[in-house]
């Protein structure tokens, strides 16, 4: 018998987090209607870590009404997620916090609102969602 | 009895920029470009403390498929091999 692991949805734990601190919407795509500011959270890859701990990485990206605006309303979301190292975040246990990429001015070619953006990867710990049948093998 | 370790002054930075850690990060580099699709150039240099490696989007329709859909960002995973 072998323990099937699931993970959390990453996307998820850091949008519910997000939002339950920042007056800014924070959601996986562009709301639309677009607000005059907003965050989205995608997974970008990420591998699992080991047996129980995955390791999505996961772009956070910041529109508002001016870059000054998008950077600030970006390290916002940033230091939050960081301060999440070591805690429970939704029934998650999050056990650390690695940046991949540094904050980043990225225009977005679909909009003239500017944008900025940092990737990240947060390792979280999955669980057993039941186990596999024995196939019976063993050793010959 | 327990292996014994000596790291030899500046074996380290000699190792980083040998040209098998060179040779390496080239092919996951490659490897990346290739997942992120037409468009992503490599380049690799080496530098004063060690080799590096870089997938760059070369043309404009890659720079725009990375600002709107992570091309390049999505495709990182394929050098981890």
């Amino acid at each position: 018998m072998a323990d099937v692991i699931l993970f959390p949805d990453a996307e998820r734990v850091l949008i519910v987090h997000l939002n339950s601190l920042l007056t800014e919407p924070v959601s996986l795509t562009v709301p639309n209607p677009r607000p005059a500011a907003f965050i989205v959270v995608r997974r970008v890859g990420g591998p699992r870590r080991d047996l129980v701990t995955d390791h999505p990485m996961l772009t956070v990206e910041a529109w508002a009404g001016g870059p000054t605006a998008a950077k600030a309303l970006l390290e916002r979301a940033r230091g939050e997620i960081f301060a999440m190292r070591g805690t429970v975040v939704d029934g998650v246990a999050i056990y650390g916090i690695t940046e991949t990429g540094g904050p980043a001015f990225l225009p977005d070619p679909d909009s003239t609102q500017p944008r900025y953006t940092c990737t990240l990867q947060v390792a979280m710990r999955g669980a057993a969602s039941h186990s596999t049948p024995d196939d019976g093998g063993g050793s010959s | 009895m327990r292996p014994r370790i000596e790291l030899r002054r500046g074996a380290a930075a000699e190792l980083m920029k040998s040209d098998g850690v060179k040779a390496d990060l080239e092919r996951r580099a490659r490897l990346i470009a290739a997942a992120a699709g037409p468009g992503h150039r490599v380049e690799v240099e080496v530098g004063r403390n060690r080799a590096r490696a870089a997938v760059i989007t070369d043309t404009i329709p890659a720079m725009i498929a990375e600002g709107r859909d992570r091309n390049l960002s999505r495709a990182l995973d394929a050098g981890r091999g």
